[in-house]
C-alpha cells in the first residue's frame, strides 16, 4: 500500500511488513520493473559517446573539493547572494526551516503557495507545516501534483508518481478534479496544464529547490523539463528557494560537468528542457520575475554527517536517482516500502544518519551488496562500503563512543556478542579448536533443522562427518610410502 | 533565530579537523566535446530534433519569409517580439493579419492576456550549444523571462556565428565567473513531461513547440 502523508514521517521502522506487502503487489512491481529497466537502458545510451569514467572522476573531484571548502563556500554564497539582492536564511533543522518559510509567507500576507519539485522540502515536511497554518499549498510538478492529489509521498526522487500507471492516474484526476476519466497521458497532462496555469497566476509565493548553488556568482541553478519550475520562480511576486547546505559549488564551470552527469544519470537525457539560473530578484527596468528572492540554507543533520571523513561522502550526492534505478532491491519493492523521504541505496545510507540507526534498523542490511549503486553513482559515492560501515556502526559495542551516526550500537545483541566471543576463544587455541570441531561433528545429528528466516527457503547447514583437519591428516597418511 | 543558526552551522562545519585527501578536478574530458562548424550544426539540429525541437537553417535575406510561414502554419494571430529585434519591421509590413506586440509593460498589467491570448513569441538567443542542442537565452527588459515560457510557440533566432560546441566551451571562453544576469536559461526543446507512466508528452507547462531559425549571414 502506498503510504499516506500521516504515516510518512518515518515508517522505516516497519520496513519488513512494508516490503512484504510491496512484494505481493504485482501491479506495483510491474510499474517499477518496466520503469527501471527503461531508465537503465537510457542511461547507458546517454553516456555512449562519453569517456564516462573520466567524467565520473571529474564529478567526484568537484563535489569533494566543494565539500572540503564547504563553510567558506557557504559564506561566499551568502555574500554574493546578498550583493545580488537575494535574502539568505539559515536553518539548523527542518522545523526551523519551516518556520523561516512561514515567517516570509506571513510578512507577505500570502495565502497561496505554489511549489516546484524539491526533495529537501519533503524532508522537512513543509507542505504539512504550511497547511496546518492555513496556507493553500499546491505542487506544480506533474508527478508531485498527482502524488499530492492522492495524499501520498513521492516513490522516486526524480519521478514521484512512478508507482502509478495511467489508469490509476486517470481515475484519480477524474475523482479529484472532475476531468474525463481517459487513460491518455496527453489528455491528462493537458488538463493538468490548464488547471495549474490559473494557480501559477494566483499564487503569492513560489517555493523551489535548488540543484546547484554557485558561490562566486550567487546563482541558483534549477534543472527541469516541464517549465513548472520556471513558472514557480518567475510568476509569483516572491520566490523562496530551499536547499540543503551541501549543494554549493565554487563556480558555474563546476556546474557544467555535474549537469552532464546529472541529467544523463537520472533519465538518460543529454540535458533537461530547462536549466534555469537565477541570480537576483526583478530589477527596476525588468518586467517580470519575483520582486523578492529568498534562499533558505538547511542543515538538518548534514553538518553532523560532515564530521566523519568516510560518511561525509554521502554529501557528494547530486540526487540523480541512478542508484535506485539500478538497485535490484528498490526495483522490486519500490520507493514507499522504505518509508523515508529518500529511498533506495542513497536513502539507505543517508536516512540512518539523519534519523538514527534505531529508527532504520533494516536499512543497512537490505542490500545484496551487488555493487551496482556504487558503479553507476556519477560522483562515485562508495555506497556499498558505506552500507557496510553502517552495519558495523549498528552493532558497535561501545555505545558511549562518539559517533556521527545516531543510534550506533542499537542492533548489538548479547547473544550474538557471546557467540562471537566464544568463536574468538576457540579459534585462538588450536587444542580447544580441534576438540570443539571433533565434538561438533560427532554431535552433528543434533544440529538444528530450523534456523529462522534462513531455513524458510534453504536447507540448514550440517557439519561434515569428519573435520577438514582430520580429512587432511588421513590423506597425508595414505600418501606416505 | 537565523543568525544564531548561521553561527551554529558554520562553527559545526569548521569543527572538522581532518580534511580528506582528494584529487583536484581535471576538466580535460569536457574539452573532448568539440565539433567543427559543420559537424556542430549537424549535431545541434539532430539534438534539437531528438527533443522535438525544430531547426530551420536559413540565409538572412530569407529569414522574414521563413518566420512568417512558421507563424501562418501555427495559425498565430498575436505574436510577441521585441521592438529592437531587427526582424520586426520586415514582419510587420508583410503580415497585416498578425498583431506583433512588444512585451512592453510589467507582467502584472496583462498577465492573463499573456498566458491565454498570446500565440507565439520570437526571441533572440545569446548562443547555441551543439553538444546538447541547447539555446542559451538571457532574458532582458525587452525580452522578459515569460516570453520564452507563456506562449505555446517559441521561435528563436540563432545566428550560426553564435554556435558553440558545448556549454563548457561557452562558459570558459566567455569567462562566466562572477556576477551573472538576473536570469540565464538553457533551453532544449519545448517543455515536456514523462510523469504519467513514462509516456513522453510535449507541452507540459511551457511552450508546446519550439522552432529555431539558424541564420547564416548575421
Amino acid at each position: 500500500m502506498p503510504q499516506t502523508l500521516q504515516q510518512s514521517h518515518n515508517s522505516a521502522i516497519n520496513f519488513q511488513p512494508q516490503v512484504k506487502s510491496a512484494l505481493a503487489n504485482t501491479q506495483l512491481r510491474g510499474n517499477f520493473d518496466r520503469a527501471m529497466t527503461g531508465l537503465m537502458h537510457k542511461r547507458t545510451m546517454a553516456f555512449a559517446d562519453w569517456d564516462l569514467e573520466a567524467l565520473r572522476d571529474l564529478g567526484q573531484a568537484i563535489r569533494q573539493q566543494s565539500l572540503r571548502q564547504l563553510p567558506d563556500l557557504l559564506e561566499q554564497l551568502e555574500r554574493q547572494c546578498q550583493a545580488n539582492g537575494i535574502q539568505v536564511h539559515w536553518a539548523r533543522d527542518g522545523d526551523e526551516a519551516c518556520q523561516v518559510v512561514t515567517e516570509i509567507c506571513q510578512q507577505r500576507q500570502a495565502k497561496t503557495v505554489i511549489k516546484g519539485k524539491s526533495m529537501v522540502t519533503e524532508e522537512m515536511e513543509l507542505n504539512a507545516h504550511l497547511e496546518q497554518r492555513g496556507y493553500t499549498v499546491l505542487e506544480s510538478d506533474l508527478g508531485e501534483y498527482i502524488v499530492q492529489m492522492a495524499k501520498e509521498t513521492p516513490s522516486h526522487i526524480i519521478m514521484p508518481a512512478i508507482h502509478k500507471n495511467t489508469a490509476e492516474i486517470a481515475e484519480l484526476m477524474h475523482t479529484m478534479t472532475g476531468v474525463e476519466q481517459r487513460e491518455d497521458a496527453h489528455y491528462l497532462t493537458d488538463q493538468a496544464r490548464q488547471q495549474l496555469r490559473e494557480k501559477f497566476m494566483q499564487a503569492d509565493v513560489g517555493i523551489s529547490g535548488v540543484n546547484f548553488a554557485v558561490a562566486d556568482s550567487g546563482t541558483l541553478c534549477l534543472v527541469e523539463n516541464e517549465g513548472n519550475g520556471r513558472l514557480t520562480t518567475t510568476t509569483p511576486p516572491c520566490h523562496i528557494a530551499v536547499t540543503g547546505i551541501e549543494k554549493v559549488v565554487p563556480s558555474l564551470t563546476d556546474v557544467a560537468p555535474l549537469l552532464s552527469l546529472l541529467t544523463r544519470s537520472a533519465t538518460g537525457q543529454s540535458i533537461t528542457t530547462y536549466v534555469n539560473m537565477i541570480s537576483r530578484p526583478r530589477q527596476p527596468d525588468e518586467k517580470d520575475g519575483p520582486e523578492a528572492v529568498h534562499l533558505v540554507l538547511v542543515d538538518n543533520g548534514r553538518s553532523d554527517i560532515y564530521q566523519d571523513e568516510e560518511l561525509a561522502e554521502t554529501l557528494q550526492c547530486i540526487r540523480c536517482g541512478a542508484c535506485m534505478n539500478h538497485c535490484p532491491v528498490y526495483t522490486r519493492i519500490g520507493g514507499h516500502a522504505y518509508g523515508t523521504t529518500y529511498p533506495g541505496p542513497i536513502g539507505q545510507v543517508l536516512m540512518p544518519q539523519l534519523l538514527g540507526l534505531e529508527q532504520t534498523p533494516d536499512f543497512a542490511s537490505a542490500s545484496s551488496l551487488c555493487g551496482s549503486c556504487g558503479e553507476v553513482c556519477p560522483v562515485r559515492i562508495p555506497l556499498p562500503s558505506l552500507l557496510l560501515r553502517l552495519r558495523r556502526e549498528a552493532v558497535d559495542g561501545d555505545r558511549t563512543r562518539a559517533s556521527t551516526v545516531p543510534g550506533h550500537g542499537s542492533k548489538r545483541s548479547n547473544l550474538e556478542s557471546l557467540i562471537w566471543a566464544v568463536w574468538r576463544l576457540v579459534h585462538r587455541r588450536p587444542g580447544l579448536y580441534r576438540l570443539t570441531t571433533r565434538l561438533a561433528s560427532q554431535l552433528r545429528a543434533l544440529s538444528p533443522k530450523r534456523l529462522g528466516g534462513w531455513t524458510r527457503y534453504r536447507s540448514a547447514p550440517k557439519l561434515a562427518k569428519t573435520t577438514l583437519h582430520s580429512a587432511m591428516n588421513n590423506r597425508s597418511k595414505r600418501q606416505q610410502p | 533565530m537565523t543568525s544564531s543558526a548561521r553561527q551554529t552551522i558554520l562553527s559545526r562545519l569548521r569543527e572538522r579537523t581532518s580534511q580528506p585527501a582528494s584529487q583536484p578536478p581535471d576538466f580535460r574530458v569536457m574539452n573532448t566535446r568539440r565539433w567543427s562548424l559543420e559537424d556542430g550544426i549537424e549535431r545541434f539540429i539532430a539534438q534539437q530534433a531528438s527533443v522535438h525541437g525544430d531547426v530551420q537553417r536559413v540565409h538572412e535575406p530569407d529569414l522574414a519569409t521563413a518566420v512568417l510561414s512558421r507563424l501562418h502554419q501555427a495559425g498565430a494571430h498575436r505574436v510577441l517580439i521585441a521592438p529592437s529585434q531587427g526582424l520586426r519591421d520586415a514582419l510587420v509590413t508583410r503580415a497585416q493579419n498578425i498583431d506583433f506586440q512588444g512585451y512592453d509593460q510589467k507582467v502584472e498589467a496583462w498577465q492573463s492576456e499573456l498566458f491565454h491570448q498570446t500565440d507565439a513569441a520570437i526571441t533572440s538567443c545569446h548562443a547555441g550549444l551543439a553538444d546538447t542542442g541547447s539555446l542559451v537565452v538571457i532574458p532582458s527588459p525587452e525580452e522578459p523571462r515569460l516570453m520564452t515560457l507563456a506562449p505555446p510557440l517559441h521561435i528563436a533566432i540563432l545566428p550560426v556565428s553564435r554556435l558553440f560546441s558545448s556549454w563548457y566551451q561557452l562558459i570558459t571562453e566567455e569567462d562566466w565567473t562572477g556576477p551573472m544576469p538576473t536570469n540565464t536559461l538553457l533551453i532544449s526543446g519545448p517543455s515536456k513531461t514523462a510523469d504519467i507512466e513514462q509516456t513522453l508528452v510535449y507541452g507540459a507547462h511551457g511552450p508546446k513547440a519550439l522552432t529555431v531559425f539558424l541564420v547564416d549571414g548575421i
